[in-house]
Order: structure tokens, then sequence, then C-alpha cells
């Protein structure tokens, strides 16, 4: 008989196929009615447990939780209720682990990232999945299976590449930008979404194993995802292969970007440089005016201000960029490990010292959407900058977030999502948001039209700073004269904002989940509250 | 599914497309006729059509009874 699929399975059966029989216990299941509030009022008909199956059990007799997401509904998609599931079952798995009891988690991912529909919800719940997951990387293996057909993306491609130990079946996918989104912002000549083969060679789990970016490659079998899975609980060790975490692994990955071929395809862009916040912000918070041409595109400076020394890091246009797609200030493969390079070296270089400041300077449009970027592996990249942030303030170096222009997407989620306190200019020009308004359109369906109208009637799909505010998302907000051109005393004012900033979180450490607990979020968070509070009661 | 009142059965749809409801009325009234049981029944159907649904509703009370 020819082996069960895994990919042909629901969430739960996935589940159920990983855990010693007798043992599946589902946490928040479907009878507790967990659905999106989200989706009814957006006219789609939600599902009992919001597409996310909790389940404890043990796997070859040793305590383990599955997380499993549903890629039949919403394609898998992560919003408030169901990216909290995951979340708060992670965190719970922590707490265990911190008073000694080893649970292993398992996330069977089957997902093309955040739900567009919950937007900035969705984002928010990604950036509190990626802290857990590095958090409880230092006790027990974080395990990842490229479970179903949809595969792996967005915010959730970074948390894969997060894992300790990262399975992909053959029919698998991985990335940071599906294919239908980059050809939507870039154009079919970028990448053509109906080009399977291409597709599967790019972002196929083959290649990514290739690529060191997966630990096992196995058949789309019941039998063979299992073996993988019990055999790496059995093993127990925190990490894969005796190396460390793969997003920490700068000397491998850097080569193989290096090394990356990129013929004399690459388009060249108009070489003159946009105006960029980025850059303006940092130039002026380090009085060190630092001239495009320099050829750099991820900023570092260190400041002494009184007794702190802080340093700032800002992602500024690159004309010389050699990913053509990163030349506009975006995050790129190049700039997500320039990132974490940037803030590493404040880590070691503080080792056994008071830890310094770090300023995540924000003006980020969004990822890099291309071809390139997806085969060497951008999503890797991201993470290695979200793993060196959360590593950071894990140690104790307090992180300020300052958004001075668009914060978009996977972008932020690299760079600024982790960092203890977000200030943000009150600019009406600031955008932030986790996709374009046309590849909303493009992916949910609807017409550019519906898609702007749908911020009146859900606020968290909205663009604009004031109503991620709203959800808890920013600490304070800033007035400033001209945020364009930061004149003299706004420098100040800014300066002096940033330096409480620190004082707080030197006196109280704050996590990305903490933000649910922020007046501003009491009401719009309320959902992201009560499932924690449902995971507290039932985990026992 | 969950068990139903000693009062009957409840059941509630849930579907973005509109125009079935005879359909389903009809998959109601077969499914009630066959099985004497009183159950309270929550449906959110993705999409599924009725003549899904109605395979759905079978295999849910035949697990129930195991």
């Amino acid at each position: 008989m020819k082996d069960e699929s895994y990919a042909e399975k629901s969430a739960r059966e996935r589940a159920m196929a990983l855990l010693d029989r007798g043992t599946f216990r589902e946490l928040l299941g479907p009878f507790a009615r967990m659905e999106s509030p989200h989706l009814p009022i957006q006219g789609l008909v939600p599902q009992s447990d919001d597409g996310v199956v909790i389940a404890r059990g043990k796997i070859g007799d040793k305590d383990s939780l599955v997380l499993s997401l549903e890629g039949g509904f919403q394609g898998g998609s992560v919003g408030e209720v169901n990216g909290t599931k995951i979340a708060g079952a992670l965190e719970a798995v922590l707490k265990e682990a911190q008073a000694g009891k080893l649970i292993f988690p398992v996330l069977l991912l089957d997902t093309g990232g955040i739900r567009l529909q919950e937007a900035n919800l969705g984002l928010l719940a990604i950036s509190e999945i990626h802290s857990a997951i590095v958090a409880l990387r230092d006790f027990v293996p974080v395990i990842g299976v490229i479970a179903g057909r949809v595969g792996c993306f967005g915010g959730m491609g970074i948390a894969a590449a997060l894992c300790s130990f990262l399975v992909g079946t053959e029919i698998g996918r991985l990335g940071l930008n599906g294919p239908e989104v980059i050809e939507q912002e870039v154009g079919t000549a970028e990448f053509d979404s109906r080009d399977r083969i291409r597709i599967w060679e790019t972002i196929g789990c083959r290649r990514r194993f290739d690529m060191g970016q997966i630990d096992k490659l196995v058949d789309d079998s019941v039998a063979a995802v299992a073996a993988a899975v019990g055999e790496t609980i059995s093993i127990g060790a925190v990490h894969a292969a005796g190396v460390g975490p793969r997003s920490r692994d700068f000397a491998r990955q850097s080569q193989k970007i290096r090394e990356y071929p990129m013929a004399g395809e690459m388009r060249s862009i108009a070489s003159s440089s946009p105006s960029s916040r980025g850059l303006q912000w940092f130039s002026a918070l380090t009085e060190n005016y630092v001239p495009v041409a320099k050829g750099k595109s991820v900023l570092a400076e260190d400041v002494q201000w009184g007794k702190e020394f802080v340093r700032a890091i800002s992602v500024v246009p690159n004309p010389n960029a050699r990913f053509p797609q990163a030349r506009q200030g975006q995050v790129g493969v190049e700039e997500g490990w320039g990132i974490a390079q940037a803030v590493w070296e404040a880590i070691e270089s503080d080792e056994g010292k008071v830890r310094r400041a770090l300023l995540a300077i924000v003006d980020v449009p969004g990822q890099a959407f291309g071809f390139h970027e997806e085969a060497v592996g951008i999503h890797l990249s991201l993470a290695a900058a979200v793993d060196a942030y959360i590593a950071a303030r894990e140690l104790g170096h307090p992180i300020v977030t300052l958004i001075v222009g668009k914060a978009i997407s996977g972008a932020f989620l690299a760079h600024g999502l982790q960092g203890s306190e977000i200030l943000a200019l009150d600019d009406e020009g600031i955008e932030i948001h986790v996709m374009s308004e046309a590849s909303v359109a493009r992916v949910t369906r609807r017409s550019p039209t519906e898609v702007a109208e749908l911020a009146r009637i859900a606020p968290f799909t909205a663009r604009n700073m004031r109503s991620f505010a709203g959800l808890g998302g920013v600490d304070r907000l800033l007035r400033v004269n001209n945020p364009d051109l930061p004149d003299a005393q706004s420098v100040e004012n800014v300066r002096r904002e940033i330096l409480e900033a620190i004082q707080r979180v030197r006196a109280l450490p704050k996590e990305p989940r903490m933000r649910v607990e922020l007046h501003s979020a009491e009401v719009t968070r309320k959902m992201s509250r009560r499932v924690r509070q449902e995971i507290a009661t039932e985990w026992a | 599914m969950e068990p139903g009142s000693p009062a009957g059965s409840t059941v509630r749809v849930r579907t973005s497309v509109v125009g079935f409801q005879d359909q389903w009325l009809s998959i109601f009234r077969t499914f009630f006729e066959r099985h004497d049981v009183a159950a309270a029944i929550e449906i959110n159907d993705g999409g599924a059509s009725p003549p899904t649904v109605q395979l759905r509703l079978e295999q849910a009370l035949e697990e129930s009874r195991q």
C-alpha cells in the first residue's frame, strides 16, 4: 500500500498522527468556540478553532505540545485568535521549562503568513510567536514541520527559520514572500506565479534542504514525518548537528549570499537616492551625517547620552546595493544579516559589562520582494535580525524602537517589533501595514475600493500610526515640527523621550506579549487576553 | 454537533453564500426524519456545499455514537 499522505490530513489529524495513541488532549478545541470576531464583520465565515489545533500529549513517551495550522481555513493565515493560541501555548511551555519541566513543542506549519483581514493584529501576534520560539530554544528543541500544500510564508516563514530543527516534505515550500505577492509587487518578469516548476526549484523544501535551511527532507507521508519528529525528540538535543541555531550561523549563510550567482540580468534602477527619514533621523540623533554614497544600507553608530551608551541602527536606501529590490531602504537578504551583525557586535563587546541600549530607527518600506531574495533565503535573513534583537533583549540590552517613517510587514518584524518600548512620531504621513493595498486586494479577492473601505469597520486593517497605537502597538506618540527634516528642538525632545524609555526598560524589562496589557489594547485586543486566560485554565 | 435539549433540536448555519435556503432546509428535514435525535448543530460551511454538509452530519452522528 502506498504511504498515507501527511498533507492530505486536516490540522487535527496531523497532530493526532504524531502523538502516542490515546494521549491526544486538545486545548481550546472547537467546542470552546474561540473564533475570530473579525471575520464575520467582513462577511466571512469563521471556524470554531480559528484554524489552529493545540494538542498536548506524548511523543515516544515524552511530554509534547503540538501546534497545528489548518491550511484549509483562510490559507492557514495567522490572525489574532489563532496567533495568540500559538504564542500563548508556547509561553505556557516556556513557563514549564523555566520551572524545570520539559515539554517538547512541535509546530505543524501550513500557512501563508499574516491573515490580511486581521492585518496588524496578526503582525503583533507573530512578533509574540517569534519571541517565544527564541526564548524556548534555550531549553528544548523547537521543532517545525512544513506540513502541507500551502507551504510556509510571511512572518511564519521567519518563525520556521527560528526553529531549532526544521523538517520539510517534498511537496512543501518555504519562503518569505509567496510568488503571487512578488508578481503583484514587481511583475511577472520577476516571478511568474503560474510557473510551478520554477517555484518549486526556487522555494521548494528540496531546494531549502540543499541550501542548509531545512534539517531533514522527507516524503509526504505520515510515517516519514512521524519518524523525523519522533527521532528529534528522542535525541532531545537543543540544536541540530551540534552547531548553534541557523539564524546565528553568519559564516555559512553569508558565504551563501556572497556566492549566489546573479547573472547580468539584474536590472539597474536609477541611482538617485530617495529621501529617507531613516537617514535623516539617524544622522540627527547620532550627529553623524552619513552620505548615502557610503554604499551601506545598514547604519550603526554608538553615541553616549549622559550615562547611557546607545547603539543606533537604521536601514537606509543604498543605490549600490547588490540586490536591486533592496535599494530603496527595504530589508533584504544583506540587510537582515547586517542588522543581526550590528546587534551581535554590541552583545559580544558588552559581555560582563553594563549592556548598552539599542535604538532601532525604523523607516522601512517593506521587505525586498524579489526572485533572488527568495532563492537565497530572505526568510532566514530576517530571522537572523529577529533572533539578534530577542537575544539582546533577553541578555538585558534595553531596546527602544523609534518609528520615523514606514514600518511595514516583515521588515518591521525584523527591525523594530522586538523592541521593549516602541516610540513613534505622531504623523499622518507614517504608514504601517502588512501588505500593499494592491496585493491585499489580489490575495483576498476584493476590489481595491473594498479594501480601502474596510479600514473604517476594521481599524486593525488601517494604515496609519494612530490606528496601530490603538492596538497597543506604540508606547508613546511623539510630536515633532517637521518629520522629514528634524530641527534641533525636535531632535532634543525625541532624544529625551528615548532616554526616558531606556530608563523605564532598565527598571522593568518588557517583551512583546506585554503590549496586550497596555491600556490602549484593553478593548482592541480583548481576544488576545481571553485566549491566554483560557489556555491557563485548560493547561493543567 | 452537541446534544440538544429536551425541547428539541437547534440548527445554526453560517455561510457566505446566499440563496441556498431551500437546500439547507431539505437537508435538515431529511436528517431529522432519518434520525430520532435531539441535537444542537452549528455549521460554519467553509465554502462546502449543502450535500457535503449532509455527509458530514451523518459522519458526526456516527462518531458521537461510538
